[in-house]
């Protein structure tokens, strides 16, 4: 019978060798090892006498390899390790999956020249995770010496990192992978922080969240309230239309800032009034708008505006000059008495 | 380049055109395999595979009994293991023209 060559060193060994397999399913250490005892004892039998078994790691080696299956992995766990493996294998296959396609092979071969730019945007994103997500500052590109520093600095490692530079070891390549991965995954948070960033730039320091921008008429990014015109004398003008060139009016933006003072340290308030044209229609393009005392408006809920109450008359706002300068070559004999009714104080 | 490693993915269609001569056991092929030229190839390589290909079905066996040591398990290849050897010795011969291909070109450039 075989079983009475299977020994009992035979039998230590071929347990010893499943030992060293224990990593693999038990399907595949059935497909190695099934039937190991006798093929041990055979194997015996044929070699030269005196012949003795092996170490069983290295059998269990040899099988592995003859089998393409992976090497052990070490006891330690080393579960980034193994994520990383996984990714690279993942992206191995994938490759050499699509290369098996004329047109995709061409795509990649495509992809594969914008590697460089790839370094650059994700160095770019890592820029943008450290001084907008952690230090809660940013735009586009950095407006200190420091910011461009940490640029230029991401820039370049990541450069040389994906020139197969200034890596130590496999947990730095591990490191790349999984900053890749989180590059990608972070680029439209970055692109739209930095989007966030720069629209506050331009809208100016006012600006806050929960705001609207100003969509009236502003001058150095804050709201107009108002608009004196002086004619080529110096003169104040009252009743001025505003149009900008397409023909819109240029009024000022009335849902923001509808309010004036009634001195010029504003200690009393007022609010603004918009102009009425014959059609009978209001508008805020007419200027100086004029105003009523606060007190003398009441809340219209139709309209959602405090307005004039009934029997107030508006009247004209605060100047900041009775006169300018008259305009250079502007005839003075056309110089019209003083129009301006508006009170100096 | 050491040989042994480039035997690690064609001992599948080295085993199986083995076996397609004439039906061996264990130690019998791995001897057919060295005097073939594979002289590198070890027991336990040889032995794995053919007891994968068995698992797979590429492979059929049966015992022998033997006088002298314990009974001989002899593999013989049937159709499933004809159509994997088929198949694999196609690719074999198209890789390994492209191999020659490449390396005799790299020879006169």
């Amino acid at each position: 019978m075989t079983t009475t060559f299977v020994t009992a060193d035979i039998e230590e060994f071929a347990a010893q060798v499943r030992s060293h397999l224990a990593d693999l399913g038990a399907e595949e250490i059935e497909e190695l090892t099934g039937g190991l005892e006798a093929d041990l004892a055979e194997e015996l039998q044929e070699r030269p006498a005196g012949s003795t078994l092996r170490d069983p790691a290295g059998y269990a080696l040899e099988l592995r390899t003859a089998a393409g299956l992976p090497l052990k992995q070490s006891k330690k766990a080393r579960p980034f390790a193994d994520f990383v493996t996984s990714l690279r294998q993942q992206r191995d296959d994938m490759a050499v999956s699509l290369r098996t396609n004329r047109f995709l092979s061409s795509v990649m071969d495509f992809a594969t020249s914008l590697r460089p730019s790839w370094w650059i945007l994700r160095a770019w994103v890592a820029y943008q995770v450290v001084v907008a997500f952690w230090l809660g500052v940013g735009g586009v590109l950095p407006e200190s010496l420091g910011g461009w520093l940490f640029l230029l600095t991401s820039f370049t490692t990541s450069v040389q990192w994906g020139r197969g530079q200034w890596l130590r070891g496999n947990w730095m390549g591990g490191l790349v992978s999984v900053g890749n991965v989180a590059a990608v995954l972070l680029l439209v948070p970055a692109l739209s922080v930095a989007g966030t960033f720069a629209n506050q730039a331009s809208a100016g320091d006012f600006y806050d969240e929960g705001e609207t921008a100003v969509t009236g008429l502003s001058s150095g990014g804050e709201p107009v309230g108002n608009v004196f015109a002086y004619d080529a004398q110096g003169n104040l003008l009252e009743n001025v239309q505003l149009f900008d060139q397409s023909g819109k009016p240029l009024a000022i933006d009335s849902n923001s800032f509808d309010y004036g003072c009634l001195d010029k340290e504003c200690l009393e308030s007022a609010i603004l009034v918009p102009g009425q044209l014959e059609t009978g229609a209001t508008t805020w393009n007419i200027f100086p708008l004029q105003q009523v005392p606060t007190g003398d408006a009441v809340y219209n809920e139709r309209t959602d505006r405090n307005e004039p109450a009934e029997g107030v008359d508006a009247t004209q706002p605060v100047v900041p000059f009775i006169k300018v300068p008259a305009v250079f070559g502007a005839d003075k004999s056309e110089l019209a008495p003083d129009k301006a009714k508006a009170k100096s104080e | 380049m050491d040989a042994t490693q480039l035997l690690k993915g064609v001992l599948d269609v080295a085993v199986l055109a083995v076996v397609e001569d004439e039906d061996g056991y264990g130690y019998d092929v791995v001897r057919r395999l060295r005097t073939g030229g594979l002289e590198e190839v070890g027991d336990a390589s040889v032995y794995g595979t053919l007891r994968r290909l068995y698992s797979a079905g590429a492979l059929t066996t049966y015992v022998v009994p033997s006088e002298e040591g314990p009974h001989r398990k002899y593999y013989g290849i049937n159709d499933e293991g004809r159509t994997m050897l088929d198949s694999q010795r196609k690719v074999w011969t198209e890789f390994s023209q492209t191999m020659n291909d490449l390396l005799e070109r790299k020879v006169r450039s």
